[in-house]
């Protein structure tokens, strides 16, 4: 009888008391540790049918093809009237928050706005702003998408979120997989536990969305300024605000020539904080001993700060 | 050394092609590597079905992005582990939600109280293992309970042979400690008292 064997048999008396004294001893009595491995958790059958069920079907195989098609013509060479019938349309607004049983493999929760159209086989979820929590029953051949500005999700049976907010789209899977194809950026395949972030597509966004990463590493505002000022809207006001974040950037990581540039590019568009910006190009200018572009930069100004007006006296 | 079967590494190459009937045999052969080893190795808090699941998806996912098909086995236990530390991040979840009871070890052919029993003993087992660290847990999985050569094991686990032995000789050590550990804490009460903690 191997150790296994005997263990089951011990386990298996009615005299538990007797039984677990005896496992004690023989554990105490230094014997192999590999009875006890043996006692972890084995999936049985119903476990792997049920993991393989939840998984994924493999796409059909193009032989299929061939037949449906010929099946279909049949169907139409006998005029038969017995088409499938069409596909029932969704027309459903999404308003502030509430929960719905979209289709009955679709359950929605939402806190925003957004609407869902496309039909009951293949919903399509518009979602404008707010946090949007989906569940759809896997394997039931329900084609899920959700769309934003910024992204398109295509969803497998699954759980997951979808908050749109002045970050962009941030998708969050809490079961299953989806993938996530960004208008901006890198696109994503998530998996549970997973989250990707699609990025505002307008550089006005960007911009919010910069005031929100104050706290973020220098380099990861840097390529989302560079990011935002190759958008199309990236131009006029827009622009200048961009510059002055990236100036701020640079006056932090103290690159004062890069500054300077930033400084100069933002006077040539202007822009609200014209004067603050001003007064520092000044500085800078007055720093590195060029009063030609002190005074450039100052003798046309109607009124001068105080401090602009200290620059400029250093350079007569 | 494992020599990944050819047959394997045929479906695999004709998978990442796009045929569907060798992607569901990859999938055949993957998925009672995965169970297993997300039943095994995932603890007392993870639900190994979800977190199987959830490593299959990635297999099928990134079926096409395998360099060398040759250590798919290594591949596919990278993933397995990456997955369950995810799951095992997540786990204090399932403590806030009822009705998530972890219990996938039934046996028809035990009686319930012997099933009971056999439970209770599987998860003392399984909280004496999860206190091990993780390398020793991997080990001492491959090696004790799946049988599996030093080789095999270091092929799977993508390191020398000899860092398998030591990582089984600590693990063992320290597996028969906690095991003592809690028998010396009336440890065994669980399996007089069905229901009782480790």
């Amino acid at each position: 009888m191997s150790e296994r064997d005997a263990l089951q048999a011990l386990l298996s008396e009615r005299d538990l008391s007797g039984a677990e004294s005896r496992l004690r001893d023989r554990l105490q009595a230094g014997a192999s540790i590999t009875p006890w491995i043996k006692e972890l958790p084995k999936p049985n059958y119903s476990a792997t049918h049920r993991v393989r069920t939840r998984l994924r079907k493999p796409a059909p195989s193009r032989a299929w093809v061939g037949g449906l098609v010929l099946a279909f013509g049949a169907l139409i060479a006998l005029g038969s009237t017995q088409l499938p019938q069409d596909p029932v349309p969704l027309a459903q607004p999404l308003a502030r928050a509430g929960q719905a049983d979209i289709t009955p493999d679709l359950q929605a929760a939402w806190q925003g706005s957004g609407r869902i159209t496309g039909t009951a086989e293949a919903p399509v979820v518009l979602w404008d702003k707010g946090s949007l929590h989906l569940e759809l029953t896997p394997n039931q051949g329900v084609d899920l998408q959700v769309r934003t500005r910024e992204a398109s999700v295509l969803v497998l049976g699954t759980v997951f979120d979808v908050d749109r907010d002045v970050l962009g789209t941030t998708v969050s899977v809490t079961r299953g997989s989806v993938q996530v194809n960004c208008t901006q950026g890198p696109s994503a395949s998530l998996n549970a536990g997973e989250q990707h972030t699609c990025l505002p597509v307008s550089a006005a966004a960007s911009a919010s969305r910069l005031q929100s990463l104050q706290n973020k590493d220098s380099q990861t505002r840097r390529d989302e300024i560079a990011r935002a000022m190759t958008l199309e809207d990236a131009q006029g006001a827009v622009l200048s605000e961009l510059l002055a974040l990236r100036l701020e950037l640079n006056a932090q990581d103290q690159d004062w020539s890069a500054v300077q540039l930033d400084a100069l590019a933002y006077l040539e568009i202007g822009g609200p904080r014209e004067v603050e910006i001003r007064t520092l190009a000044a500085q800078l200018q007055q720093r590195a001993g060029d009063c030609t572009g002190v005074r450039a930069l100052l003798s046309g100004v109607d009124k001068l700060s105080d401090r602009e007006q200290s620059v400029l006296n250093t350079c007569k | 050394m494992m020599p990944t079967d050819p047959q394997l590494i045929a479906d695999i190459l004709a998978a990442q092609g796009g045929d569907p009937s060798a992607e569901a045999r990859v999938v055949d052969v993957a998925l009672p590597l995965v169970l297993g080893w997300c039943a095994s190795l995932g603890g007392p808090t993870v639900d190994f079905e979800d977190a199987a699941h959830d490593a299959l998806e990635v297999v099928l996912g990134r079926l096409d992005s395998i360099q060398d098909v040759s250590a798919f086995r290594s591949w596919l236990f990278g993933i397995t582990r990456r997955t369950l530390a995810k799951h095992r991040r997540r786990a204090w979840v399932r403590r806030w939600v009822p009705g998530m009871d972890i219990s996938h070890t039934q046996d028809p052919g035990h009686s319930p109280q012997t099933q009971a029993e056999l439970s209770e003993l599987s998860k003392a087992v399984q909280k004496a293992l999860d206190q091990l660290p993780e390398p020793q847990r991997e080990v001492l999985v491959l090696c004790d309970l799946e049988e599996r050569s030093d080789s095999e094991a270091a092929e799977i686990l993508g390191v020398p042979k000899g860092t398998v032995k030591s990582r089984l000789r600590l693990g063992r050590k320290r597996f028969r400690k906690e095991l003592e550990r809690r028998d010396a804490s009336a440890a065994l009460d669980p399996i007089s008292h069905p229901g009782g903690a480790l």
